[in-house]
């Protein structure tokens, strides 16, 4: 698979591994919602630059080394991608095995995309949840 | 683990994503409470008093401003700027006149910016800055009343409204309107917003003998300038 | 109108403040016989009667409100500013690692000292920093609490009408547990400090 990565990097649509992260992982039981990603967010990771968020929205330019949803941002090298997800969990599941879970699903997208996994690294950013009765 | 246990019962929400992580209502809590909250970054909390002040600010800056854009943006700034310092407020209980403190200053900030602007003057001679003119008996009442004759004509004699209700309201709001900034924003805050003399005298920094002058002269001033409409 | 330390006053000597402060009360003999007071009194009557109406019209008018687009602006920039606050790391899997926003685990300390009756929590700080600097010109802070060494204290509102020092105790569990069971922390210690006391 390995041998294969500077092929798919060059083809691969991030965007719409992006969009298939977000559906996957926001339906997953016990995620509330992907937190929307702020700009300031990006700034923080360095992982993008407002040139590359442009180039997202520019259909003649090369696939971007970095697309980012709500709650996700999927940074594209050597075709590695490392994901971070941000998001909001419900209480009526233990947080931090849900943050795993997600990891899992993520990489089987990821994967099912043809690129190789770098880091899935996951912050609870809210736990939420109606009271117990 | 009687609360794992609770936690595990708790009751999922499907399609109410947006429900929060509070085990009560925040209407039926005290306001330190909330305030709180707030101060420790609950964002629930913050929109609590962000609901409950909005309103108030605005009429506050409108008043102030006469502008329904910059009103708003005084809104924006002075509930941004709150939520930035709520951690370092020291005493909660005193939160509403903290608030209203920046509504003001803002508000006097904005009137100041206009004054270097000729076309749009505004009179600041009784503003309560520091190193402002600090004696109530600075202003002067005829200086007020000056300010007041001759901007307080126009539409506020308008004689075809003068019997309505509405039409005093409106001559108040215009001679509320000619009333320098700093005076004017006393009389609001006493008078609309019904703060205590102390509180008033905590907004504006100014002691609260300052602030009980500044308010009697313009409630005199405009008790006057009501006269014709009684 | 004389002045005297910036008060005004009435041709009769009175403070216009005293008129003022006894307009919702009868008149007393004095301005019953006064001119100046009687006139004084009229003027701030009616005065007084436009400002409530004015006062309370604006209070309930729809137009006098900032649109929705300004508190949905103040609560975007709210919630930006509070997410780039402290992170704590709740472990590495081979996947990659795993952590929560200081205001993340906070809420669940709120949330869970709440589940107990007779219970307010106020505020929640994690020990070793005061609270999340959200300075918007300053680098956001991104450092890291040692997820090993987890120390809170929390500030609460108890009923009056539980007993303190048993409720101190469950509460301490309660938070403990709920914090273990949602992110695998042990808490190291949990100060509780009662500030307030409320009727129910």
């Amino acid at each position: 698979m390995t041998s294969e990565q500077p092929f798919h990097a060059r083809v691969v649509d991030l965007d719409s591994i992006a969009d298939t992260l977000g559906t996957a992982l926001g339906r997953h039981p016990g995620v509330v919602r992907l937190e929307p990603t702020m700009r300031s967010v990006l700034t923080r990771w360095k992982v993008a630059s407002v040139s590359q968020l442009h180039r997202n929205v520019r259909p003649d330019t090369p696939p971007p080394a970095v697309a980012t949803r709500d709650g996700l941002v999927l940074s594209l090298t050597d075709g590695v991608l490392d994901l971070h997800v941000e998001l909001a969990t419900n209480i009526s599941r233990p947080a931090l095995d849900l943050a795993r879970e997600v990891q899992e699903v993520a990489v089987d997208v990821i994967r099912a995309s043809g690129l190789a996994v770098g880091h899935v690294d996951v912050t609870i950013l809210a736990i939420e949840g109606t009271p117990a009765p | 683990m009687q609360g794992a246990s609770r936690t595990a019962l708790a009751t999922e929400a499907p399609g109410h994503p947006a429900v929060l992580a509070s085990a009560e209502a925040l209407d039926d809590l005290d306001e330190l409470t909330i305030v709180a909250r707030a101060q420790n970054g609950d964002v629930h909390a913050f929109e609590w008093l962000l609901s409950t002040h909005e309103g108030g600010v605005f009429r506050l800056a409108f008043r102030m401003l006469d502008d329904y854009a910059e009103a708003e943006d005084i809104v924006q700034e002075t509930f941004i700027a709150a939520r930035r310092g709520l951690p370092d407020l020291a005493a909660p209980q005193a939160f509403t006149p903290w608030l209203y403190r920046a509504a003001t200053n803002k508000c006097f900030n904005n009137l100041r910016s206009r004054r270097r602007h000729p076309a749009a003057p505004d009179s600041f001679d009784d503003e309560p800055v520091p190193g402002g003119s600090h004696g109530a008996s600075a202003v002067g009442e005829a200086e007020l009343r000056n300010q007041w004759d001759a901007r307080g004509g126009g539409i506020c004699q308008d004689p075809a409204l003068r019997y309505e209700a509405e039409a005093q309201m409106q001559a108040l709001a215009c001679l509320v309107r000619a009333v320098p900034a700093g005076p004017r924003a006393c009389w609001l805050l006493r008078d609309v917003h019904e703060f205590s003399y102390t509180e008033i005298a905590a907004i504006v920094r100014l002691p609260e003998s300052t602030v009980r002058g500044r308010i009697a002269r313009t409630r005199r001033i405009l008790a006057e300038g009501m006269e014709p409409w009684r | 109108m004389a002045m005297n330390e910036g008060q005004p006053r009435l041709g009769c000597g009175r403070i216009i403040d005293d008129v003022w402060e006894s307009i919702d009360r009868p008149a007393s003999i004095h301005e019953r016989t006064c001119r100046d007071c009687q006139s004084a009194r009229a003027a701030l009557e009616h005065l007084e009667a436009v400002t409530r109406s004015m006062r309370d019209r604006d209070r309930s008018d729809p137009a006098l409100r900032p649109s929705r687009r300004v508190r949905a602006a103040i609560l975007m920039v709210a919630r930006a500013e509070i997410r780039r606050s402290r992170r704590v790391p709740l472990g590495t899997t081979p996947r990659g690692t795993i952590d929560i926003s200081e205001q993340a685990l906070t809420g669940l300390i709120r949330f869970a000292a709440s589940t107990l009756p007779g219970v307010r929590a106020r505020r929640c700080t994690i020990a070793g920093t005061r609270e999340p600097q959200t300075s918007p010109a300053g680098p956001p802070s991104t450092a890291a609490v040692d997820g090993e060494d987890v120390r809170i204290t929390l500030t609460v509102a108890l009923s009056s009408q539980v007993r303190i020092p048993a409720t101190v105790t469950l509460l301490r569990e309660r938070v403990g547990t709920i914090v273990q069971a949602q992110t695998g922390i042990t808490m190291q210690q949990i100060d509780i400090g009662v500030e307030d006391l409320y009727d129910v």
